[in-house]
């Protein structure tokens, strides 16, 4: 008897390593399967018949205001940008047209290169004049105009954008629960679109009207400027301007936009 | 960090380039103001200074044809537009001056067909 029960345990014992290593590879397999899906054929999270510019989400009023380019007040920094164009870049780039869809980038170290950054290299190493201060009005002014420029393209995202770690720090970024009301970006901008939080309507988040003129500012801002208003919104702590994590947000947005026109400068409540 | 203002106009006014005498046309002016009230603080607790537009007008042709009064109610980067009907070609000219005396001007050119 003793002999026999001593034996079911070894057996019983057997099993158990059987089956936890059998789960081991299971959970191992589906891993390998997961990270796959999310490096090399990742999809946007909504797909391009249903991506919606914000100005679909905004009142009747703004929407006027934006499409009339008499009325819309992103233009004065459209004027301005032209006039800093034609003195310090006109003299490589032959059209402003292009420039805005092709960022942001990735550098060759990986770090993203989004249009204020790149107007500050061209600032130092062309135009050999100190950098612009981030939300000068210069730099606005020139991003607006680069963007107005853009009117219409698309920005352009390489598919192996994906496999960097920007992109993929900044999809864990959009998709992290944080701040005293429990979402994520995620939670409002990829699933609620359309729907009402108090009295506005949940837009799908994206940044192709940016920079723009916003209301609740009284003036001109740029992507970086509402993306830290978006930290503040969601009641969590809110980045410096500087922070690597909002120029690889800049990135994510573009990617996951890719197919909407641009139309900066638009105008938000 | 250069923090300069950036060079070009910083204001639009917008009237249609060709009318017919006597016709009413919509004469459009935004104008690049932060119409500071006074009454805000930045991040650091500090009041901001108040700059409101004092005074604005506009003239045809030395002919006053326009003025308003701008207090802290109208907006920043104000846009105002007013109708108005010419019997020759000439020029609009916009005049404002803030609470700091900083003083601004813009003016556009309309043709009368015919």
């Amino acid at each position: 008897m003793p002999v026999r029960s001593a034996l079911a345990f070894v057996w019983l014992a057997n099993l158990r390593a059987f089956y936890s290593s059998l789960a081991f590879c299971f959970a191992l397999t589906c891993g390998a399967a997961n990270s796959a899906d999310s490096t090399t054929d990742a999809q946007p999270p909504i797909s391009r018949d249903a991506l919606r510019s914000g100005t679909d989400y905004i009142s009747a009023t703004l929407r006027a205001q934006q499409k009339d380019d008499d009325l819309n007040p992103g233009m004065l920094w459209v004027d301005q940008g032209r006039a800093l164009f034609e003195r310090d870049c006109a003299i490589c780039h032959k059209t402003p047209r292009g420039l805005a869809a092709a960022h942001p980038k990735l550098a060759p170290d990986g770090a993203v290169i989004t249009l204020e950054r790149a107007i500050n290299v061209c600032q130092t190493t062309r135009v050999n004049r100190s950098p612009y201060a981030i939300e000068s009005q210069p730099l606005l002014a020139l991003a607006t105009f680069l963007s107005f420029s853009s009117r219409g393209m698309s920005q352009a995202t390489p598919a192996t954008v994906t496999q960097s770690t920007s992109w993929q720090r900044a999809q864990a970024e959009f998709t992290r629960i944080q701040g005293k009301l429990d979402f994520s970006c995620r939670s409002c901008h990829d699933k609620l679109y359309g729907k009402r939080i108090r009295t506005q309507t949940i837009s799908q988040g994206h940044g192709v009207g940016i920079p723009a003129y916003r209301v609740e500012w009284q003036t001109l801002g740029s992507l970086n400027r509402r993306l830290r208003a978006c930290y503040f919104g969601m009641e969590t702590s809110v980045p410096v301007p500087t922070d690597p994590i909002l120029a690889e947000l800049e990135l994510y947005l573009a990617w996951r936009a890719q197919g909407l026109p641009l139309e900066a400068p638009a105008v938000r409540r | 960090m250069a923090n300069e203002p950036a060079p070009g106009r910083n204001a639009r006014l917008i009237v249609p380039p060709l009318v017919r005498a006597g016709e009413e046309f919509l004469v459009k002016l935004l104008i690049q103001h932060p119409m500071e009230t006074g009454f805000r603080r930045d991040v650091n607790g500090n009041v901001l200074e108040a700059n409101l537009l004092e005074s604005l007008s506009m003239d045809f042709d030395g002919q006053s044809v326009f003025t308003a009064r701008t207090t802290h109610a109208l907006t920043a980067n104000p846009f105002l537009t007013f109708v108005v009907a010419v019997k020759q070609s000439g020029s609009f000219n916009a005049r404002w001056k803030d609470a700091l005396g900083n003083a601004g001007s813009i003016s556009a050119s309309v043709r009368v067909a015919g």
